[in-house]
Parts: structure tokens; sequence; C-alpha cells
């Protein structure tokens, strides 16, 4: 029988764009992880300061506006937090990828397909796309 | 563009709790808010500013309240974004809080908290409103 950890360990997502963030951190959420939301690389890394916070996972996107990119980010963990673990994921598709892999890997059975979180998002997106089109 | 029949949607799965839409800029007390409520059983999406608030609620979950800091950057602040919910998705309770007093901008609001304030009255309030 395999061991589950006693806490759910915290994975802190970093993505700017609401749309992608809320699914992934919901579906993270799901698989059993404590799950942090940061907007960009400012606000992940005033939680990763925060002395009562520990993170054992940042997942980040890498195109973020700001004074640091996902990059940025990743450089400043290195130095900063070197236990943490980095995810980069620079597009939706990794970033599903990546996210079902840790799903797998979490701490309680997968609740449904990465797939459905893929379809979500393209929904999401399709239907801002169509509203900005409608208010011009 | 359905997904895999039989399968629960993440959309469907925030659809079958009462959802909380936290808007709030500072993320450490965003964090402790959403943490809170979701540790009283609510669902929580999390805005980081009112133009994030509006895209959720446009977009995405069946959202029961919305909780708003007042004082945001960007374009639209609490205050407005109140009023938007108000106007467009009327059965939303909304609650406002602010470091200020009296300081909902003349928004209507289903309830104010002076911060900092206490997380667990915010609960009660939220029960009281849709359970």
């Amino acid at each position: 029988m395999t061991e589950k950890p006693e806490a759910p360990e915290t994975i802190l997502v970093v993505e700017d764009d609401v749309l992608i963030r809320m699914p992934i951190a919901q579906y993270l959420r799901d698989c059993g992880y404590r799950v942090i939301e940061a907007v960009n690389a400012d606000e992940a890394v005033t939680v990763l300061l925060h002395r009562d916070t520990v993170v054992d996972i940042v997942f980040s996107d890498i195109e973020m506006p700001g004074a640091m990119d996902g990059f940025g980010l990743a450089k400043w963990i290195r130095e900063h937090r070197p236990g943490t673990e980095i995810v980069l994921a620079g597009t939706v598709p990794r970033s599903i990828d990546a996210a079902k892999e840790l799903c797998e890997a979490g701490p309680l059975p997968k609740p449904y397909e990465a797939q459905a979180v893929h379809d979500n998002i393209r929904r999401l997106l399709s239907a801002r796309r169509g509203a900005g089109k409608a208010r011009q | 563009m359905g997904g895999v029949r039989g399968e629960l949607r993440p959309a469907d799965a925030v659809k079958a709790r009462s959802a909380i839409l936290v808007a709030e800029d500072e993320v450490l007390i965003r964090l402790e808010i959403a943490e809170q409520l979701r540790g009283a059983g609510y669902t929580v999406i999390e805005a980081a500013n009112a133009h994030e608030a509006l895209e959720l609620l446009h977009h995405s979950a069946e959202v029961k309240v919305v909780v708003s800091d007042i004082q945001m950057p960007g374009s639209i602040d609490g205050a407005a974004l109140a009023r938007v919910v108000r106007a467009e998705f009327p059965a939303i309770k909304i609650i406002l809080a602010s470091g200020h007093f009296a300081a909902a901008g003349g928004a209507e609001h289903d309830g104010f908290f002076r911060k900092p304030f206490d997380v667990a009255e915010l609960v009660k309030h939220i029960r009281k409103l849709i359970d």
C-alpha cells in the first residue's frame, strides 16, 4: 500500500491569466494539493518570503507582466529558496501536461481527466474572444 | 466542445458546491480569506483585482457570493465592481471590505467588513446569506 503524506504538499501556481490560473488551481486542489495562487512573480515572491508559508512546488507561467518573468522567478527561487521544486510551463498544453503529472503523483486519486481541464480552458478563452469581438 | 462522456468536468465540480469569489489585491490577505472559506466547506475562486473578478463572473463558475476589497489597483475598484455585480448578476450577494469606515462608495452591498477583520465572522455572515 502506498503511503500518503500526512499534509498535502503545497503548490504555488503563478499565472497572470485568471481564466487559465483558476481551472489549473482547482484541478490541483481536486487532486489533493494545497494550492496558493499568485498573479505574477511579485506576488509569488511575497508568498515565498512569508515565514508561515511553506511552498513545496512553484508551478509558473513563463511570460508574465511585471519586473520578473517565469525565468526570473526560477532564478530567484534557486538563489533564495533552493529546496523548492520549480515547474515552468509556457503554453496551456504544457501546463496541462505538468498539472497531470503532479496530479498523478498527488495525495488523492485523479478526480477527472486532465483533458477536461484543457477543454474547459479552451472554452473559457474562446468565450472571452467571442465577448471581445461582440464589444468591438 | 464537450468533455468525455460520463466524466466530471471542472466546471461541473465547481457548480456542485456554493462558490465564493474573493477579489483582493494583497496576496497574503486573499490567501487567508480563501483558505478559511475553503476550510468552512466552500469552493473559492480567487481574483487579484476587479477586472479578474469580472472575467470569472462572465466566463466561469456559478458564484453565490462576491467578497471584495474596495481599494484595488486598476481601472475599477471594489465599489465599482459591486455596482456591476448588482446590475448584471442581481442574484449574487456582495460583501465589501475596506480599511476605511464608510468607504463603500455608495455601492449597495449585503455586508461590510472593516479591515482587519476576523474571517470567522465573515464565514458566519456568508452562512446567514446563502445557507
